[in-house]
């Protein structure tokens, strides 16, 4: 069949619905990503991708479809990033989390609930996003994050996002990531506080802020995490990974964004 | 030497006790270590971590 006369057949005023794509890939024997890239290339942009408007131009979209962005972590922060990465149409993603569920993820952790409660995180990582955009591969790791599984876990990625919950496992990504040649975005929270910066290869910006720290984990032991601070830092980091995928320059590029929502006060510092 | 005036901002759980952003003199010279030990802070929160 002829892919593209069939998507112009399909497509209403430069858009195309879901139900269509999906019929056109089952005739063509292509995936639902395959089919997707076949719209964007002729100029017709998947329905569900109306309302990233003149945000995400035709080019953008297939930059995103055909990138791959690594979440490490899939609890507090990493649920909210794979969630939005799958909405704006990244291709692949590679989740990365060796935890199961329990009661007290239920606050936050967006992929939680009652009945997933002993289940992997990745593995309803993987469900949520099958349901929600299933052009996107996700490829779901129930595993730690290791020095030694780095390249396997991450090499092909345009970026790595940071969603983790250990200062010593955090600074080893950060090494992994200046090694392999991957930009990295970190993100980290605790109670009403949050930060976010961006590292591209070559740099130490990790290092730097956690630079003579010898414990494990931060303030967060004593604040704990309440359900608004992961989703806060979760967009702004998924804001920087959409850049460095597009090949925007990152405004956190040896910055650090601290983040106060109690006195709702965002303030950038300068890492020299 | 006369001395330096400081805007001091401190952040997240640094503020609890203390404040936000302050105006403050330091003698010439004075280190962040100086302005640290001024305001009491533990040497082990100095460096702010987030979970």
């Amino acid at each position: 069949m002829d892919i593209h006369n069939e998507l112009k057949k399909a497509a209403r005023e430069g858009f195309v619905r879901a139900v269509e794509l999906r019929r056109i890939a089952a005739s063509a024997g292509i995936d639902p990503a395959s089919a997707e890239r076949a719209a964007l290339e002729a100029g017709i942009v998947p329905e569900r991708y109306r309302r990233n408007g003149a945000t995400i131009s035709i080019e953008q979209q297939l930059k995103l479809l055909d990138s791959t962005a690594a979440v490490i972590g899939c609890g507090g922060l990493g649920g909210y990033v794979v969630e939005e990465l799958a909405r704006l149409g990244v291709g692949r993603i590679t989740a990365i989390d060796p935890d199961v569920f329990e009661e007290h993820n239920l606050n936050r952790q967006l992929f939680s609930d009652e009945p997933s409660l002993g289940r992997p995180k990745v593995a309803s990582a993987a469900a949520r996003i099958a349901l929600v955009n299933p052009a996107v591969k996700i490829v779901p790791l129930y595993e730690r994050f290791t020095a030694d599984s780095a390249e396997r876990q991450l090499l092909g990625s345009a970026v790595v996002v940071d969603a983790l919950d250990s200062v010593p496992v955090r600074r080893e990504l950060a090494a992994a990531c200046t090694r392999l040649g991957i930009p990295l975005v970190h993100g980290s929270i605790a109670g009403w506080f949050g930060q976010v910066a961006v590292q591209y290869p070559g740099e130490s910006t990790l290092e730097e802020l956690y630079a003579g720290y010898k414990g494990e984990r931060g303030v967060e032991e004593r604040l704990g995490n309440p359900a608004f601070t992961p989703a806060v830092v979760a967009s702004l980091e998924t804001a920087e990974a959409c850049k460095i995928i597009l090949g925007i320059e990152s405004e956190l590029r040896r910055r650090v964004l601290m983040i106060d929502l109690l006195a709702m006060s965002f303030e950038t510092i300068s890492l020299g | 030497m006369n001395d330096i005036t400081v805007t001091v901002k401190l952040f997240a759980t640094l503020r609890e006790g203390r404040f936000d952003i302050r105006t403050m003199s330091f003698f010439p010279g004075a280190t962040v270590a100086d302005v640290v030990r001024i305001l009491e802070i533990p040497e082990k929160e100095v460096s702010l971590i987030l979970y």
